[in-house]
């Protein structure tokens, strides 16, 4: 026990730790997205993200070829034999589908969603908190991104919203964060209620439509989708029912979703940067 | 500008090298994969490891740099992480400069003080505000263990950092 703790130094330390952990919160809690500290960081931090991520999805690659040879010829055959399968029910679909768009054509409706206007971004970094779900991407204010925008995947599953925003980089809270609450809809039934995100019992990620009527009916692959509001546009797909319950009410009913895709998993995302609110 | 003072900018890039490749580490291979449910913590373990050769005073420091950076760059929870990851680096410098040996042991026991530090408000405001429970607290303490994994290399890094780093710092 030779040293003295409480030097005068320690205590500077200690003190100036105090005072920027008081800024930190300050600036968070003042500014409506980011505090200006926050944000040159994160914007100098960008570039070191694009490549260490770069480099990140480049090493799973190779790790994939190397040590997942075997799965994947087992799933391209299983997936020869899918496509086998399929491709009556293609032809079927193709019938359908032309009647579809006479009867769009009939109805004078545009193809679904060509009123969007779409921004892509590569996913560059990944929360560490287990509280909060949010991913960073490499694209910004420069590339026409705001907050509130609505981040979806290549299929058109929702990822999020952006919740801040830099020169060169932006801040999507994915739907999994303890904060976001969507107006959703079953697309089949037109039952309404919120979808929800959280963490399990086991720290994994769950999304639930809650509030549900009790006699609402869930079946298992029925697509979840907005029902439209200032933040998301209309008839965006939230994932399927992959199970439903009694809720701990006994009140309401919930059904578990499946969004169709991992956060972790996720390399590009496109935000909706234009829409047609009619 | 002295030889000394040029040891100590080549130090100082050092450590600000090494700050920031933890926490790329962090925000993109360790937050994008977590194991068993939770995320595994190395901006603190490292900050720890790294102290524990500094002394109490730089370690401090360093820990002020390495939290200001992680909560700059857009960590949750950042200002609460600042200040538990100094206060760890200030107490785990001290502790190996006047009580333990810096071994591996001691940065086991200094990472788990640091995690402890570090995460503890945390959990508390977390829990304050969303409620929660038991749960939450073992999902925490699962995670203050598992991350106790990246002890060893930390260390080793740690103790290159700092022994190349001896001559420069005390000059």
């Amino acid at each position: 026990m030779g040293k003295k703790f409480w030097t005068k130094r320690v205590k500077g330390i200690l003190a100036a730790a105090l005072v920027l952990a008081v800024l930190v919160m300050l600036g968070s809690a003042v500014s409506r997205s980011v505090s200006a500290g926050e944000s040159i960081v994160t914007t100098l931090l960008a570039p070191f993200r694009s490549v260490v991520a770069a480099f990140d999805r480049t090493a799973e690659q190779i790790y994939g070829r190397i040590f997942r040879y075997d799965a994947a010829i087992a799933e391209a055959e299983a997936l020869r034999q899918q496509v086998a399968s399929q491709e009556a029910a293609v032809r079927e679909a193709e019938t359908y589908r032309r009647e579809n768009e006479r009867l769009r054509a009939l109805l004078g409706l545009a193809g679904e969603h060509s009123d969007y206007s779409l921004q892509a971004a590569y996913v560059t970094a990944w929360s560490a908190s287990d509280w909060s779900d949010t991913i960073t991407v490499d694209q910004g204010e420069a590339a026409g991104l705001e907050i509130g925008m609505c981040a979806i995947t290549s299929s058109g599953n929702v990822v999020g919203l952006i919740s801040a925003t830099g020169p060169n980089w932006a801040k999507i809270t994915t739907v999994y964060d303890a904060s976001s609450e969507i107006s959703a809809a079953v697309s089949s039934t037109g039952e309404t209620g919120v979808v929800l995100g959280g963490r399990g019992e086991n720290g994994e990620k769950l999304l639930q439509m809650r509030y549900l009527s009790t006699s609402a009916v869930l079946r298992n692959g029925d697509e979840i989708v907005t029902t439209g509001s200032v933040l998301y546009p209309r008839g965006l797909l939230l994932g399927t029912i992959s199970g439903a319950e009694l809720d701990e009410t006994g009140i309401d009913k919930y059904a578990a979703i499946d969004p169709g895709f991992r956060v972790d998993a996720l390399e590009q995302v496109f935000f909706i940067t234009n829409y047609s609110k009619d | 500008m002295t030889a000394a003072a040029k040891r100590r900018l080549r130090m100082g890039i050092k450590y600000a090298i090494y700050a920031l490749a933890v926490l790329l580490l962090q925000d993109t291979l360790l937050s994008r994969l977590p194991i068993a449910g939770v995320h595994l913590m190395l901006v603190p373990v490292a900050a720890s490891c790294a102290s524990m050769w500094l002394g109490a005073e730089k370690g401090g420091c360093l820990g002020v740099a390495m939290g200001t950076l992680w909560a700059l760059s857009g960590a949750a929870d950042g200002g609460i992480l600042l200040l538990g990851l100094t206060v760890s680096c200030v107490l785990g410098g001290w502790l190996c400069d006047a009580v333990f040996q810096r071994r591996l042991t001691s940065a086991l026991l200094a990472c788990a003080i640091t995690l402890l530090i570090t995460l503890t408000p945390v959990l508390l405001v977390r829990l304050y505000l969303s409620g929660g429970g038991v749960r939450h607290v073992a999902l925490f303490l699962r995670q203050i263990l598992l991350s106790l994994l990246l002890c060893p290399p930390a260390y080793a890094v740690g103790k290159w950092l700092g022994k190349a780093g001896d001559s420069a710092w005390t000059a």
